[in-house]
């Protein structure tokens, strides 16, 4: 299909950047600090912020002038203009990414965040990125972190990761608005807008809907009928909240709603029509201590995938400080518990996990020169299940589904700045890609024979 | 074969490849890096900064061609920046400045020092070799790539300190502190 767009945008950017200077002086000033440094600057990889170059990853940041340079309207669009994306596009709306590996149907295997928040689908394991509640104009940088990250990251970084940010409201004002209309039935708003209502107080908030007509179908095919009615909607809203308590201490709170309709093939590559309902609440602590930069953050993310209900908690706390000049640690502690009904008969109770982990990150400098980073994570995963289980279709009692996993990751890097314009690093790293929710859970009767997930995977 | 006579001679170049760096000019780059680098400055407010220009009788020249590239006002990211020439003859006229470039020998003039530093004025130079005998608060390299070394007591002396995320982010040279100190900071060390 081919969509003749007619655009109308406005922008605004900030009046009174500096409203919040002072007020907000822990939060990282990703415009301020890329200026000063000349290139662009992350807290992703160690908690620490540091500059692309110093990175102990391979990291590629797209900051908001890269974006507005790509002619695309979803993510999956920017992210295939990059060295090692794996872009698959099944239809419009439908887009699957991996890094340096096939991007099949519900590709998993790749942590997607959102202001630190997982925004891939703990049910399946992979991301439906159209129902990422974010718009263009609100993304400070994205930053694609290639291989294991699970000792850095977290939780199903094997692949790598991506992590979205969106621009902080406390150290600029802006508005922006987007209509597009064009053929093939597309039509498209956004409105995103972020203030300092007061020295230490901003607010972010976003709006974004869009329809269009999918691909048309050859109705001769079996794997292209199904799903050949649904076309692409989308409708997404956001609302940031920031707060700063005193000098050292900020607080955050995100909500987030998303709804999706779109076509997708499933895993056996059969197209079918899908409905996402998606919401996050999510509370943020920043404290600048005697102990260090202690982060802490919690948030729900509940999910309506067609007939597949899961909600997911997860509460995380690091501290982050300095030894000396040449000595960074970061310690951090996480739980997390996810659950599903079962499916497709949600009589027969909720599978779902309870995790905890423990991680540590240790950056020295060698010299002005030379760093190394080493990070260890080790996660318990306890898995169970409730409900009575029909014993026609499901080959494991509720006992089989209490299983444990024990995992240790790391990440260890070595970075070499033999002279002022290059960058040399060694890294090697261990993921973990836990089993969804649906692997484990899944059991279904098929023509006499039942299809069913597996607890000791 | 290293011997004492040659290994001495060979540790005096070496010491002075690593501690004189060229002594480049200060650029309008520098200048918009150091601006910026003001923003970071706690209890920095305002959209204003003025900057003291220090300079010695051989960099006289450079000092006026600095301060003419920056007009009347020079904007580096949100701040503007509004010079301000100063003798290094003549420091009581540092008062009031937020931050001050010390040229030619002025950068690693004790005298200097102690007056930005009793001023509160945070003291920057583009010659490295300041900041690491401690008469600069901070040192900045702008080309081919960004360096920013803020040495710690000289910092400390002068009562400034950064965000938290900036002093993560730039190389620090921390002075231990045996006794307090008292201006003279080759006696310091």
């Amino acid at each position: 299909m081919n969509i003749f767009k007619l655009t109308a945008s406005a922008s605004a950017p900030a009046m009174s950047g500096l409203l919040c200077t002072g007020a907000f002086a822990q939060s990282l000033d990703y415009d301020m600090m890329g200026e000063v440094f000349g290139e662009p600057v992350t807290l992703g990889a160690t908690g620490a912020p540091q500059r692309a170059s110093d990175v102990p990853a391979t990291m590629i940041i797209i900051i908001r002038e890269d974006l507005d340079r790509f002619a695309e309207n979803d993510i999956p669009g920017v992210l295939r203009h990059y060295a090692g994306m794996n872009v698959q596009r099944y239809s419009l709306s439908d887009a699957q990414v991996s890094i340096r590996g096939a991007a099949t149907p519900y590709t998993p295997r790749l942590l997607d965040l959102l202001n630190g928040r997982e925004v891939y689908l703990s049910s399946y394991g992979y991301t439906a990125w159209n129902s990422i509640p974010v718009q263009f104009d609100e993304i400070q940088q994205i930053e694609i972190v290639k291989c294991p990250q699970s000792a850095l990251y977290g939780f199903n970084a094997v692949a790598g990761v991506v992590n979205i940010i969106t621009r902080n409201p406390s150290q600029e004002n802006y508005v922006s608005g987007h209509v597009n209309a064009g053929d093939g039935g597309y039509s498209e708003g956004s409105m995103s807008a972020g203030f300092a209502l007061s020295e230490n107080c901003a607010v972010r908030a976003s709006l974004g809907t869009s329809e269009a007509d999918e691909f048309a179908i050859d109705p001769t095919r079996v794997d292209q009928v199904n799903g050949a009615a649904q076309n692409m909607s989308r409708r997404t809203a956001a609302v940031e909240a920031l707060w700063s308590v005193t000098e050292s201490i900020n607080l955050g709170f995100e909500a987030t709603y998303s709804e999706l309709g779109q076509r997708e093939p499933n895993d056996l590559y059969q197209m079918r029509g899908n409905q996402y309902e998606l919401s996050s609440y999510k509370f943020d602590l920043e404290a600048d201590t005697g102990f260090g930069f202690i982060t802490g953050s919690a948030y729900v993310n509940d999910s309506s995938i067609g007939a597949i209900e899961t909600t997911g908690t997860v509460v995380s706390l690091e501290d982050l400080f300095k030894i000396g000049t040449h000595d960074t640690v970061r310690v951090s502690g996480e739980f997390r518990t996810s659950s599903q009904a079962s499916y497709p008969d949600t009589s027969n109770g909720d599978i779902g996990y309870d995790g905890w982990a423990v991680s540590a990150m240790w950056n020295h400098k060698f010299s002005p020169v030379i760093d190394m980073t080493l990070a260890a994570r080790y996660d318990r995963t306890d898995w169970e299940r409730d409900g009575d289980l029909d014993p026609t279709i499901y080959p494991y009692t509720r006992a089989d589904y209490d299983v444990s996993h024990d995992d240790f990751t790391y990440n260890a890097a070595l970075v070499w700045h033999p002279d002022e314009a290059s960058a040399v690093r060694l890294s090697t790293g261990r993921g973990i890609q836990a089993p969804a929710l649906f692997d484990v859970g899944f059991t279904t009767a098929f023509f006499g024979t039942a299809i069913t997930g597996n607890p000791n995977l | 074969m290293l011997t004492p006579k040659t290994g001495k001679t060979t540790a005096a170049l070496a010491g002075a490849l690593l501690t004189v760096p060229a002594m480049a000019e200060t650029t309008q780059r520098d200048l918009e890096v150091i601006g910026r680098a003001l923003s970071f400055v706690d209890g920095a407010s305002g959209t204003t900064r003025v900057v003291a220009i220090v300079y010695d009788a051989g960099s006289e020249g450079e000092a006026q061609a600095l301060a003419a590239s920056m007009g009347s006002g020079l904007s580096a990211g949100r701040v503007t920046l509004t010079p301000r020439l100063v003798a290094a003859s003549d420091t009581g006229s540092l008062a009031g400045a937020d931050a001050a470039v010390l040229l030619g020998s002025a950068a690693g003039d004790a005298g200097v020092f102690a007056a930005t530093s009793a001023n509160g004025v945070m003291s920057v130079s583009t010659d490295m070799a300041c900041v690491q005998s401690g008469k600069c608060v901070m040192g900045v390299q702008s080309a081919p790539s960004v360096r920013i070394v803020v040495n710690g007591g000289a910092a400390s002396a002068s009562s400034i300190s950064f965000a938290a995320a900036f002093a993560m982010m730039v190389e620090e040279i921390q002075i231990k502190k045996t006794e307090p100190y008292r201006g003279d900071f080759d006696e310091y060390l």
